[in-house]
């Protein structure tokens, strides 16, 4: 059996139960609700401005943190951009051409040699 | 947002949500309940961008429901105030997140419920003898009256905080057993046990009030 299964001769709502519970259940005087929806709407305006109020204290705070943060970026990359092209120039510059040169050395061996077995 | 556009999405069958005492019948209320009314989608939308005034019908379209669940759940009128100031709070707060296709009314009850509850937990149910002596039975004999108020009181005091939910939102709010089952998150069945049980202690006290009379 499931929870959906249960019934109660409970559906229509009781009356007596009811009109006994209002009376109980009722705010202190008739024009309660106006100073009610009064209370609530300034519980909300207080929201409202403190939000508004939390942003503006932020605000300058932050917006000064962003722009130190802006400076220190921009440095960091103008540094990083300049070690990159220096790493670059320098590779570039100290290149060495190996094949070329043992071809050479290569080339002049047996020439070497001969003139060594002529000399002696 | 234009005053008239308030004024048009407000409009119940002629009437307009003006005060809550425009909902205090059972048939208007289970009207609301199916939410035939006001367009609470276009004032949630029209609150949600920071029209003060919608949530303000809003508000005034709900908030004698929202006490008297608060109020059956913590039982005295300062705790059911705060309650319901927190729930209005908390929903304001959760705009954003109202789903359109949902009932506003049970979405806020739930709200409403839960406020209360937490408030339950936090303060401990007070004693019975702190409910607000501004209440009024339609008694004229103040003996009888006071004795009768004892009675149900203490019944009502008597049973868990849900079940006076329970039995607050279906015989004084008009709310279904489904409807009360999914604000209190419970499965429907545990709804209409917990008002067979609640009913049956506040007959209880009515009857034993009529036998010793």
């Amino acid at each position: 059996m499931t929870d959906s299964d249960l019934r109660f001769p409970d559906d229509a709502p009781d009356s007596a139960v009811a009109g006994a519970l209002r009376p109980l259940l009722a705010p202190p005087h008739d024009d309660y609700w106006g100073t009610l929806e009064r209370a609530i709407m300034a519980r909300i305006a207080e929201e409202r401005g403190a939000w508004w109020s939390a942003l503006g204290d932020w605000a300058r705070p932050a917006m000064l943190a962003a722009a130190v943060a802006l400076i220190a970026a921009t440095v960091l990359l103008s540094r990083s951009n300049s070690a990159d092209a220096a790493i670059a120039y320098s590779a570039m510059s100290e290149e060495q051409y190996p094949v070329v040169e043992s071809t050479t050395a290569a080339a002049n061996v047996p020439a070497a040699t001969v003139h060594m077995l002529l000399d002696h | 947002m234009n005053v008239d556009r308030l004024a048009e999405m407000t409009a119940i069958h002629g009437r307009t949500v003006t005060d809550e005492r425009d909902v205090g019948d059972r048939a208007l209320a289970q009207r609301v309940n199916a939410e035939p009314g006001p367009d609470y989608g276009a004032l949630v939308r029209a609150a949600r961008d920071g029209d003060d005034s919608a949530f303000a019908l809003i508000v005034r379209g709900h908030q004698r429901r929202a006490y008297t669940i608060a109020r059956a759940i913590v039982l005295n009128h300062e705790d059911a105030e705060d309650a319901v100031q927190e729930a209005f709070l908390h929903a304001y707060r959760a705009l954003d997140r109202f789903d359109a296709a949902y009932p506003f009314g049970a979405w806020l009850g739930r709200i409403v419920a839960n406020a209360a509850l937490d408030l339950v937990r936090r303060r401990r149910v007070r004693a019975t003898e702190e409910l607000s002596d501004a209440v009024a039975l339609p008694f004229r004999d103040p003996a009888e009256q006071g004795e009768l108020k004892a009675r149900l009181t203490q019944a009502l005091a008597g049973l868990p905080a849900r079940q006076r939910a329970v039995l607050v939102m279906h015989d004084v709010e008009g709310f279904r057993h489904a409807e009360i089952g999914e604000m209190l998150g419970m499965p429907e069945g545990t709804a209409r046990s917990d008002l067979h049980h609640a009913r049956a202690a506040m007959r209880r006290a009515l009857h034993d009030m009529r036998s010793d009379g």
